[in-house]
């Protein structure tokens, strides 16, 4: 079972409730789902949608065409109906039947230029009704319901709340169109609407109104046979997050106790997320205290305060997205010559400048592990998953301690926003790195030793300097051409420490089997679309492996190497115009990464993109350009 | 007497096309096609609502919206921020 459907409509007309419902029931009927938002930037009226999938098995990815399409307006119709695979659904309230699809003010003029071309080109009319019944024609189903009848007659709503029940009133056709039981949507909206009483009544009875005229509409059609979405296999507890969640929590079992940041697409949730659940408990459900989450003025700030947090002995992280991590960077330098122990979550999003600000994107690859002028070591590690985010957040917090460097956890808007099922975390000892010995008679912060890492007193408990020049063993302004060497190789050499100690697992993770001869390079949430891609393209014969880089900065070079010297053809696949991991894996290994597969418009990379792309590559095409999704 | 289209007292909702508020009635409503004794024709007004373009204008601005719907007001959920992603 492999459902993909799709939830629509105007921004501010309630559509991410609506995604949130039906993710959360096809999450309690036993599935594992993802789902990707998809919004424009803090305008209302304007197009989103959610495009929720469900399966039995672990998925990491969306998938095209679509079941199903549910539609609170008419340019979700004009813009997914296309996305409708043959069998599939489309769901819309009847009054919109007579209603002209290319008026669509919102909509921008490029593109509805383009709809009325196609509207043209399939000769489908230029009305809803016509648009019905051209799918219809086709093999697709299309269900007109009066939602606005069923929501004051049958639900007997009082005419204030009407609004607000729409998208509960669709996701409820949606998910009976999908065959799930109304008990469990009813069980999705008491979760979701816990603490709102009012809501929860408001939008159970809708849902029930929608549930019993549902038969009358959409039985005949053989559509929402109760079973369709079969429970799931039992499994143990799932937890329902987006990334932003995950990061939080990471960073909550991680120990972090200060947070700072400037608020900004798509990473500011992060720092709400732990603002609100500031109580950190022991083991023996004690409150052990909370982080410090500060909003600071500028992410200047947020990047310096999290520094004089860490030297201070807090655990202290950042979060921010491209244009906070430019300004950043100078502050990046300065815990890099100080050997700060500091955290920046960097979630990418659509640039350069404000670019793309709630789009997709893996285009600053090279700017993390190059940001920022000299040369000093950090860690650049990049999840692939929620789960392996969350584990992520708090490895970046072990790291940054253990070698006393700026880390950065590199992350996207597709691991941002989109919501998913996880296995719940474990609790962990954190590893707090190398501290001061008790009865040291002359402290000196930056010692040199045979270790790079040197012992690490907090401030208030021995006497340290610290300045953005360089400097010597204490810490004091150095131009010593000896000490600027020692000191520089100093920090420099960390990078073979951290290649030899740090686990293969956190380097680089192949997946499929080792006897290869085609292998996808990819990195980010991209691993979920090429990981999911991979029984398919094995099944249909290709020796194809998946070979996922997660240390980005210092670049496991020997791994990398192993798998892609071996390869026949290495192919790379993100989200970005130049292949910036494929540029890297060039620089590093000596191995030219030929073929690229990439996308740049903002939006995920898709399974069936994957496999559509790697035949064309195997056809002999040497660089795909992707577009798909709205 | 006309309808709520024409009618100085329907406000059509910002997000869904049939709804919208009747500022002689309580609560949000479907737009009523047939004639309403409530009707009262819908005057030029300085600012108005151009539910076409979903924007507001100036009545000097008026020729640029000529055969649209217009109406004097529009209304908008009060709690559409909570669902407005935001996006900086």
């Amino acid at each position: 079972m492999d459902l993909n459907l799709i939830v629509g409509g105007p921004q501010g007309g309630g559509i991410e409730t609506a995604g949130m419902l039906a993710v959360r029931a096809l999450a309690m009927h036993g599935l594992e789902v993802f789902a990707d938002r998809e919004y424009h930037s803090n305008i209302k009226g304007k197009h989103s949608y959610s495009h929720i999938r469900a399966s039995y098995r672990p998925i990491n990815s969306i998938k095209y065409p679509v079941d199903f399409v549910g539609a609170l307006d008419i340019e979700t119709i004009a813009t997914h109906y296309k996305d409708l695979g043959p069998g599939g659904v489309l769901i819309h309230d009847a009054s919109l039947l007579d209603k002209p699809l290319t008026k669509l003010p919102p909509m921008e003029k490029k593109r509805l230029e383009r709809l009325k071309a196609e509207l043209e080109r399939e000769k489908i009319g230029n009305t809803v009704k016509e648009l019905d019944e051209w799918l219809e024609k086709n093999g697709r189903t299309v269900l007109p319901f009066p939602f606005l009848g069923m929501i004051t007659e049958k639900a007997k709503l009082a005419s204030p709340m009407i609004e607000k029940a729409m998208n509960t009133a669709m996701t409820t056709a949606l998910l009976r169109g999908a065959g799930m039981p109304l008990d469990t949507i009813l069980e999705a909206i008491d979760s979701l609407f816990m603490e709102k009483a009012e809501a929860r009544e408001l939008n159970r009875a809708v849902a029930a109104a929608v549930s019993d005229g549902f038969d009358e509409i959409a039985g005949t059609k053989g559509i929402g046979k109760k079973g369709t979405v079969g429970k799931g296999p039992a499994r143990g507890k799932r937890m329902l997050v987006a990334g932003n969640d995950a990061v939080a929590i990471g960073k909550l079992i991680g120990g972090l106790r200060l947070q700072t940041y400037y608020p900004i697409t798509p990473a500011a949730d992060e720092s709400f997320v732990i603002e609100q659940h500031s109580n950190l408990f022991g083991p023996e459900g004690e409150i052990v205290g909370s982080p410090i989450v500060i909003q600071a003025e500028d992410e200047i700030s947020a990047i310096c305060m999290a520094i004089g947090g860490a030297l201070t002995g807090a655990r202290a992280a950042t979060c921010t997205s491209g244009p906070g991590f430019s300004l950043m960077v100078e502050g990046i330098g300065w815990a890099g010559i100080n050997e700060v122990p500091v955290v920046i979550t960097y979630y990418q999003r659509g640039g350069p400048s404000t670019g793309l600000p709630t789009r997709h994107s893996q285009s600053d690859l090279l700017f993390a592990i190059n940001s920022g002028h000299g040369e000093f070591q950090r860690i650049v590690l990049a999840s692939g998953s929620h789960e392996e985010t969350l584990d992520d957040a708090v490895k970046c917090m072990d790291y940054a301690e253990r070698y006393q460097v700026p880390v950065i956890h590199l992350l996207d808007k597709g691991i941002a926003n989109c919501v998913t099922t996880i296995n719940p975390p474990t609790l962990r000892r954190i590893d707090r790195g190398k501290r001061i010995l008790k009865g040291v008679l002359e402290y000196r912060r930056f010692a040199f030793d045979s270790d790079p890492v040197s012992p690490r007193a907090f401030l208030g408990e021995e006497l340290m300097w610290y300045t953005g020049d360089e400097h010597d063993e204490s810490g004091h302004i150095s131009e010593d051409p000896e000490n600027r060497r020692r000191m520089y190789e100093k920090r420099m050499s960390k990078m073979e420490k951290i290649l030899k100690e740090a686990p293969d697992g956190d380097k680089a993770v192949l997946f499929g089997d080792d006897n290869f001869e085609d292998l996808l390079v990819t990195w980010g949430v991209t691993t979920g679309a090429a990981v999911d891609a991979l029984p398919e393209l094995q099944a249909a014969g290709s020796k194809l492996a998946v070979l996922q880089v997660r240390m980005i900065e210092p670049f496991p070079v020997d791994i990398v190497s192993k798998y892609v010297s071996k390869a026949k053809r290495v192919i790379g696949l993100e989200a970005n115009y130049i292949g910036q991991l494929a540029e890297l894996i060039g620089w590093k290994t000596g191995v030219k990464v030929k073929n690229r597969i990439l996308k740049y418009t903002g939006r995920l990379i898709t399974q069936d993109e994957v496999v559509s792309a790697y035949m064309r590559i195997k056809g002999g095409e040497e660089r795909v350009v992707l577009t798909g999704g709205e | 007497m006309g309808s709520c289209k024409g009618c100085k007292w329907w406000r059509p909702d910002y997000f869904f096309d049939s709804l919208g508020e009747c500022e002689k009635k309580t609560g949000i409503h479907p737009e009523n096609k047939a004639s309403c004794e409530m009707f009262e024709e819908k005057s030029e007004t300085e600012f108005c609502w151009c539910r076409d373009c979903r924007v507001t204008f100036h009545a000097s601005e008026r020729d640029l919206h000529r055969g649209h719907n217009f109406f004097c007001r529009t209304r908008v959920d009060s709690d559409s921020h909570e669902y407005t992603s935001t996006g900086d």
